[in-house]
């Protein structure tokens, strides 16, 4: 009977340091970790002075200061939004958005995002800004 | 004689299914979260639900605005006059709070704009 008493020690590995660093490494993962999915959108300014521009060969969008998007000074919805800008899309006009000086970011990233579903991809934030 | 029998298998305590769900555990949060550098200011990104889920290019540095209207650049303040002066040929990533009016952001494009900067991303945050 040929019996090593060596190989019953050798199975015994300590598993507490590996379950440590496992451990270590979860919470490091956990806390470092950020699930929140970030996109992109382009904000492209209007080149030179707008006053070279005729108005009727583009779609002049307006967030006035309340958030609300205005088109000839007419309040519009989104939906609305996005169907004038597709129809400018069609007749070849470029779609500028001016935003008031209190319009927040969020309601021009509201706007723009309207416009780019409406599959015009070349919209610009009028350099000024609306009065 | 008989009792010491029975203590030897209580003592080792099968810990295998243990690190199998902290094994499991880790693999989940290693695949499905992203690390990625803590903002250089406090920001509430704007939210969007539609639009490519386009994860900025990595290497485009990355200019911050906060609602008070501070702007950071690689982890320095700038001032106005600074914006001028910053390079970035091959554009760059804003990061801007939600809460900035326009009279802070588009004189800091129109600035961007003649500082030479060919292309600005504004970073969102997707929402379903």
């Amino acid at each position: 009977m040929r019996f090593d008493p060596s190989a019953r020690k050798r199975r015994k590995v300590s598993l507490t340091p590996l379950i440590d660093v496992v451990f270590l490494l979860l919470v490091f993962f956990m806390l470092a970790s950020r699930f929140d999915i970030e996109g992109a959108l382009p904000l492209v300014v209007q080149a030179g002075s707008p006053q070279a521009a005729t108005p009727g060969d583009f779609l002049r969008v307006v967030i006035d200061d309340e958030g609300e998007t205005r088109i000839d000074e007419r309040i519009v919805s989104t939906a609305e939004l996005v169907t004038a800008a597709a129809r400018a899309g069609r007749d070849g006009q470029s779609v500028v958005v001016a935003a008031a000086p209190d319009a927040t970011l969020q309601a021009i990233v509201d706007t723009l995002e309207a416009v780019e579903r409406s599959g015009v991809s070349d919209a610009v934030l009028e350099r000024q800004g609306a009065p | 004689m008989k009792f010491a029998a029975q203590r030897r298998p209580r003592r080792s305590e099968n810990v295998v299914p243990l690190i199998n769900v902290v094994f499991l555990l880790l693999i989940f949060f290693m695949l499905t979260g992203t690390l990625r550098p803590p903002e250089a200011t406090l920001l509430e990104l704007p939210t969007t639900t539609t639009g490519d889920a386009a994860h900025p290019e990595r290497g485009v540095p990355v200019l911050a605005l906060d609602s008070l209207g501070r702007i950071v650049w690689e982890d320095r303040m700038l001032s106005q006059a600074e914006v001028l002066e910053l390079s970035a040929p091959q554009g760059l990533e804003l990061r801007a709070d939600r809460d900035v009016p326009a009279r802070v952001l588009l004189p800091l494009l129109a600035q961007l704009d003649e500082a030479g900067v060919p292309r600005v991303e504004l970073v969102t945050r997707r929402v379903r």
